[in-house]
């Protein structure tokens, strides 16, 4: 399974995989493209090719492009409002560089990040609370690469995700996401945050709620291994061989109208959007037509209300 | 691009300013977009290997 394969991290498990960074040393201060400033901790080595004599870190905080300031008791050290020339980083690093992490803390639902220093030095990120997306896409808060190749990703959206660094970023599909997002953010950003990234991780994370649904409900899930044109994406089969099709990806109006579905008589519509309202009308004349029909929104529900709405399909 | 690699290539992207292959998007050296997508197959090539260098 991989990393990514898990839920969002609750609050809780976010703050315990983060808490392992207490106690290490800062150990890093350097920038990355962007005018982004990057805090290492921890035991150091020499990147090496192509990255020549850049020094990484055990642990590597990238501040993505979320307001930050470093203070400490005889006042402000450094902000993110100036561009971060050497004489910046050296004063960061007077300030920090050596210093242990005391308490590493996330604040708020907007995954702001306090770090604590043994010198009473104090380094927060500030997320805005009105910046959740940009470009359709959850702004990245904070990405900390932590020593066994594992990634705590945070985005402005609430979710703190576990992630393994090898894992591959969705390419952009076509060229009209990139120019969206390149109208709106800086390049970078189109590097990091891209429409399909967020199609990408949207639709691991209905996986995810998929298999766990099924899973908790001792069914089976039969996902396509190729793309086809039956207009389902997945299929369940309950107790007593009944069997539910599941939409996601596929339009819903070429679902509703699959011969396949049909056939099968039950359908749970999966959507990302949080709301589901516009597609009543649709679902309705399914019914009429005799479809069993329920639709869960996954970004609302919990992966429970999947399986509540899975096992009531079954149950009809 | 890993997650990994996407952080690196940030980082890698400061170095080459550092050593003189700078965009023209600005006085700073930034990249333009299309100089930024050049850049990512760039690197993309160098940490396969296949590259001349």
């Amino acid at each position: 399974m991989l990393m990514s394969d898990l839920l969002p991290l609750a609050n809780n498990e976010a703050a315990r995989e983060l808490s392992r960074l207490n106690e290490n040393k800062c150990s890093v201060v350097t920038t990355s493209y962007g005018n982004e400033l990057v805090l290492g901790f921890g035991s150091t080595r020499v990147a090496g090719w192509p990255l020549g004599e850049i020094r990484l870190a055990s642990w590597m905080l990238y501040t993505r492009s979320t307001p930050w300031i470093l203070e400490t008791p005889n006042g402000v050290v450094a902000t993110d409002r100036r561009r971060l020339r050497p004489i910046t980083l050296q004063r960061i690093e007077r300030a920090v560089l050596n210093v242990r992490v005391r308490d590493a803390q996330i604040r708020n639902s907007a995954q702001a990040l306090t770090l604590h220093f043994a010198n009473q030095a104090t380094f927060s990120l500030l997320p805005s609370a009105a910046e959740v997306k940009r470009a359709g896409a959850p702004v990245d808060v904070w990405e900390l690469h932590m020593p066994d190749s594992r990634v705590l990703r945070a985005s402005a959206d609430g979710q703190v995700q576990l992630m393994h660094g090898d894992e591959e970023l969705p390419e952009p599909e076509f060229e009209g996401d990139l120019v969206a997002a390149a109208e709106v953010a800086d390049p970078m950003s189109v590097v990091l945050t891209t429409e399909a990234a967020v199609r990408g991780r949207k639709e691991s994370a209905f996986w995810r709620a998929l298999r766990g649904a099924v899973r908790s409900l001792g069914y089976e899930l039969f996902e396509p291994s190729v793309t086809h044109d039956s207009g389902v994406d997945a299929i369940v089969v309950g107790p007593e061989g009944k069997i539910v099709a599941v939409q996601y990806k596929h339009g819903l109006r070429d679902t509703l109208q699959s011969g396949m579905v049909e056939r099968l008589g039950r359908l749970l519509v999966v959507t990302d959007e949080p709301s589901v309202k516009r597609d009543a009308k649709s679902l309705a004349s399914a019914r009429s037509r005799g479809l069993k029909v329920a639709q869960v929104s996954w970004i609302d529900a919990a992966p429970p209300e999947v399986a509540d709405s899975l096992r009531a399909l079954m149950d009809s | 691009m890993s997650l990994t690699q996407r952080a690196a290539f940030g980082l890698w992207l400061e170095q080459e300013k550092r050593h003189g292959e700078r965009g023209t998007r600005n006085k700073r050296g930034d990249f333009t977009y299309p100089e930024l997508l050049d850049k990512a197959e760039e690197f993309m090539a160098l940490l396969a290997g296949d590259a001349d260098e």
